[in-house]
């Protein structure tokens, strides 16, 4: 009795020391970037780096534009990863197509002004004219956001548990040449008061390359409001 | 099955490898290590709704890899365990370097070391709960440590609020409790008390043992490194007033320890379980200060208020008189005769039951606090030393001295006084003749006074039975006594004054009418004649014939000196004495005796009985205490002494042979009488005239001596024993008529 009793202590004792190893030695297979004030989740890869919330909010206090300041203040949570170092938080903020692959979240209140406003085609216009670009047959390579060799590669409504909007992947060449690749998200809370946006963009040949793993970033997107 | 197959547990010093674990022991800490892990790998999937369980539990790993570090001490420890259970050598090792540390740990005085995991368990569940608020606060612990309290402040209000509502009921019979728990045991430290051995007289054979359990309580490794231990509890039992608690107050003063002092009523409560508490709470301040000081000594007056449960000790302790009515019989018997009377009265009558006391529970906890001292004790010794595995530790020597006190050892529950509990009873009895002489010294020092030495001896005989508060009160009264004269310095007749007031009480001033008068002088003369003719182990003190309280007459005796044994003959001779008044009663009265004879009849047969049935005094041998326990009966008749006897002899029932004795007796009194008519009326003239003689003066009577008070001349004449005959049978005369003497009384 004694002995089998010594035997399963060993056996469990086994057990339980292995089990304690094995998950020491694992890494894990995401990076899970969240914001649980604003119930806010996607996943990258593991490997991917981070450019920190402060790095971004100095970055755009920087710019000149009108109610650049105050919608910075009504900024709840924005961060940028990328899987290569060279992506730096002014690439973010601008239109050239970056070296690597690029990923921006960004949660932010909006104004009463921008709550009666506010509509899919708005949300669809966050970071360039979609609207203009897709309902016009204009030559757009001298605008403000200039653009050649636009294509839309997908639109639809997205319905989250805790907001709902519009999902838009599109191409484009901008003003220093290059073909990127953008994958907006951009998403409304119920009572109009906070948008979401996920932007996962990158150059186009990169894109293709690494379609599935942006795809999963962008369709991991989950936004459940604020608790 | 033979006795060799039959095996005990083994020793635990013959064991070569640990006690072996249940497997719940061995694992039960990874067990609930797991469980706590995967509480933390559950909550962070809660927290984010993509998160996988492998990612999940890999995060709980790096983020809190303390969990971890414990899990692998605690298999580090197991392993250790497992290696020690199965290994004979690496437990030697183990059990040979605990050995070591613990010798070192000893070098510390158990004070210290007892302080010092005071420290240690108190900065542990600082450490604790710092951790705690710390992830609750998601601060660092310290900072935490100081938020904490803050916001207790805030909430203060709310919570206490939510407090009252709650638990208002719970509240009120807390504080109850504690109130009523308090009180009752004051601790003096050293020099707190002044009373030194040497202020206790007369007892100096205690206080000798006495000095030797506190020589032992001072320095314990006079017997401990010899094998023995410090003995624990000490009984001081005896009379009232014989100093028992000046004892306990010496010993307060003499000894270098804390004394704690309960009183006799801190164990009676209103409610159950405040006793139980009082206890615990007692023996809890009993072992810091032990622990403290090195020792302690408790003091328990009035120990009989802790309660019994039945009789206990063998041996007479309290002289009490329970006589009352005509004549005074207790009086001019020997104490132990007296005791014997009043024990016969206490076991046929009142002291059937127990009880009394502290009650519900008190007692039972006394008893087991009093033997429970040397159990492993302590919540982190008991409890997380148990949970870890380890063994609890022993505690350290309490060294804690218990003394009680008590008038009533009976009383006392046989459980309180076996050896371990009660290690030593000590009769404080009545003072023997040189510690009188020294009490009365002691007091008399404090007065002024011109007493000799040979007086002062002569006052320590003349009051054989006197304890060192009847002594002060003696003194005090003489004093007293000496000042309502005028004076401030106590002479001889002070105290003699003294002693006859307390003795007789007040007299009640009653004038007898003469025929009456000379009834009770000639009862008291009887027992006088009796006691001056027969009885030498006893000597009259005094006869009166001044009614008193509760008696008409006395004739008091003392012994001379301190005896321990009696004899059939001085039984006897008690006996003739108190059976002097019926044979004088019908001799002088024709035939007439009256009822004051009562308790002189009593107190006879008592002794008669004793005698026949329990000292081997009688024609037969058995004890009837035995008999009477193992309900055989009563012997019939003794051994014959010829075969004629044998034929004739009928076997006689106990109850006739004391009536037989008893008649025998009263015979020979009557004869004793009759042959000193002269004497006894004599005597009774004397008292007749001066109400109260002192011994020297009834010997005086007899003797034709001069005493302080008479001049025994006169009744050494046959003329004036005539004169005094005629008054006899003019007073008969009288008593039978019912009317007033026609002579009265002759004065010489």
């Amino acid at each position: 009795m004694r002995i089998q009793a010594r035997k399963s202590a060993f056996r469990l004792t086994f057990v339980l020391a292995s089990l304690l190893v094995l998950t020491a030695c694992a890494a894990p297979s995401h990076l899970y970037a969240a914001n649980k004030k604003s119930g806010t989740y996607f996943t990258l890869p593991y490997s991917w780096k981070r450019i920190s919330e402060s790095t971004l909010t100095k970055q755009e206090s920087l710019s000149k534009a009108t109610g650049a300041a105050e919608r910075l203040a009504a900024v709840q949570w924005q961060e940028a990863y990328s899987p290569s170092k060279e992506v730096s938080a002014a690439e973010i903020f601008s239109l050239k197509s970056p070296p690597a692959p690029a990923v921006y979240v960004r949660v932010r209140a909006l104004t009463s002004e921008e709550m009666n406003s506010v509509s899919y085609n708005s949300l669809r216009d966050i970071f360039v004219p979609l609207t203009s670009w897709l309902n016009s047959t204009s030559d757009f390579a001298t605008t403000p956001v200039p653009m050649t060799k636009f294509q839309l590669l997908g639109d639809e409504e997205r319905v989250e548990k805790g907001a709902r909007g519009v999902r838009s992947i599109f191409s484009f060449t901008g003003a220093d040449g290059i073909d990127q690749t953008f994958n907006q998200t951009a998403l409304i809370s119920p009572d109009h008061s906070i948008m979401y946006i996920l932007l996962v963009r990158a150059r186009s040949v990169d894109y293709t390359k690494s379609q599935k793993i942006l795809t999963d970033i962008s369709n991991s997107f989950t936004v459940l409001g604020a608790a | 099955m033979s006795s060799s197959e039959v095996k005990g547990r083994i020793k635990d010093d013959e064991r070569t490898t640990r006690i072996h674990l249940t497997l719940f022991d061995r694992t039960k800490f990874l067990l609930l290590f797991a469980l706590v892990f995967f509480i933390l790998v559950w909550a962070a999937m809660a927290d984010n709704p993509l998160l996988s369980f492998s990612d999940a539990a890999t995060g709980a790993f790096t983020k809190r890899w303390w969990i971890v570090a414990i899990a692998a001490f605690e298999i580090v420890r197991q392993l250790h365990f497992l290696l020690a259970e199965l290994l004979a050598p690496y437990h030697g090792v183990w059990v040979k370097y605990f050995a070591l540390v613990d010798r070192v740990i000893h070098k510390l005085s158990d004070w210290t070391r007892y302080r010092i995991s005071r420290v240690a368990k108190v900065l542990l569940f600082v450490a604790l709960l710092a951790v705690v608020l710390g992830a609750v606060y998601k601060e660092t612990p310290i900072k935490a440590l100081f938020l904490a309290p803050k916001a207790l402040w805030s909430a203060l209000p709310m919570l206490g609020q939510l407090l009252f509502a709650v638990v208002f009921i719970l509240i009120q019979f807390f504080a109850m409790f504690w109130f009523l728990s308090r009180g009752g045991i004051d601790t003096y430290f050293p020099d707190d008390i002044r009373t030194r051995f040497s202020d206790v007289w007369g007892q100096d054979h205690v206080l000798n043992r006495i000095r030797e359990n506190l020589l032992f309580l001072e320095s314990p490794e006079k017997i401990e490194d010899h094998g023995g231990y410090v003995p624990g509890g000490i009984l001081l039992w005896g009379p009232p007033g014989t100093g028992k608690t000046l004892m306990a107050e010496s010993i307060a003063g003499e000894t270098g320890k804390p004394f704690v002092f309960v009183d006799p009523g801190a164990f009676n409560n209103m409610f159950f379980g405040v006793g139980v508490l009082k206890v615990k709470s007692l023996f809890r301040k009993l072992r810091k200060l032990a622990l403290r000081y090195g020792g302690v000594v408790v003091f328990f007056d009035e120990a009989d208020s802790l309660g019994n449960r039945g009789i206990s000790v063998g041996g007479g302790a309290a002289r009490s008189n329970p006589f009352s009515g005509a004549c005074h019989g207790g009086n001019y018997l020997s104490s132990e005769a007296s005791s014997l009377l009043a024990r016969e009265a206490f076991v046929a009558g009142t002291a059937a039951g127990g009880g009394g006391g502290g009650g519900m529970g008190t007692l039972q906890a006394l008893l087991t606090e009093l033997s429970g001292l040397k159990k492993p004790r302590g919540f982190f010794n008991r409890v997380l030393r148990r949970a870890l595995g380890m063994r609890p530790k022993n505690p350290p020597k309490y060294r804690i001295l218990v003394v009680m006190a008590t008038n009533m050892p009976e009383a006392l529950d046989e459980a309180l006084l076996r050896p371990g509990r009660i290690d030593r009873m000590y009769r404080v009895g009545y003072p023997s003749k040189a510690g009188r002489v020294r009490t009365y010294e002691g007091y008399l020092a404090k007065v002024s006074h011109s007493l000799t030495l040979e007086e002062i001896e002569k006052l320590a005989t003349i009051t054989p039975y006197s304890t060192g508060a009847s002594i002060k009160d003696t003194i005090n009264e003489a004093l007293i006594t000496a000042i309502r004269d005028g004076r401030t310095s106590i002479i001889w007749s002070d105290v003699i004054k003294a002693k006859q007031s307390k003795d007789l009480g007040p007299a009640e001033d009653v004038e007898y009418i003469e025929r009456e008068r000379h009834a009770v002088a000639v009862h008291e003369a009887c027992h006088g004649v009796m006691a001056h003719l027969i009885r030498r182990h006893m000597e009259i003190d005094l006869a009166t014939i001044e009614k008193g309280s509760d008696y008409l007459g006395m004739v008091a005796s003392i012994p001379p000196d301190d005896q321990f044994t009696r004899w059939k003959s001085e039984y006897e001779a008690d006996i003739l004495v108190s059976l002097a008044s019926l044979a004088g009663e019908r001799i002088f009265f024709n035939g007439d005796n009256s009822s004051g004879v009562s308790s002189d009849l009593e107190t006879a047969t008592t002794i008669a009985s004793l005698m026949e049935g329990h000292w081997g005094m009688g024609s037969t041998i058995s004890s009837h205490a035995s008999n009477r326990r193992f309900e055989v009966g009563a012997p019939g008749g003794g051994k014959p002494r010829d075969a004629k006897e044998e034929a004739t002899a009928l076997r006689r029932a106990l109850a006739d042979r004391i009536e037989d004795n008893l008649s025998t007796l009263l015979t020979k009194a009557e004869e004793i009488l009759n042959l000193n008519r002269g004497k006894v009326l004599s005597l009774a003239h004397a008292l007749e005239q001066f109400k109260t003689l002192s011994g020297e003066d009834v010997e005086a009577v007899m003797n034709g001596g001069r005493g302080p008070l008479v001049d025994g001349a006169p009744y050494q004449s046959p003329e004036n024993i005539a004169k005094i005959e005629q008054y006899h049978q003019s007073a008969l005369a009288a008593h039978l008529e019912h009317r007033k003497p026609e002579l009265s009384l002759p004065i010489f």
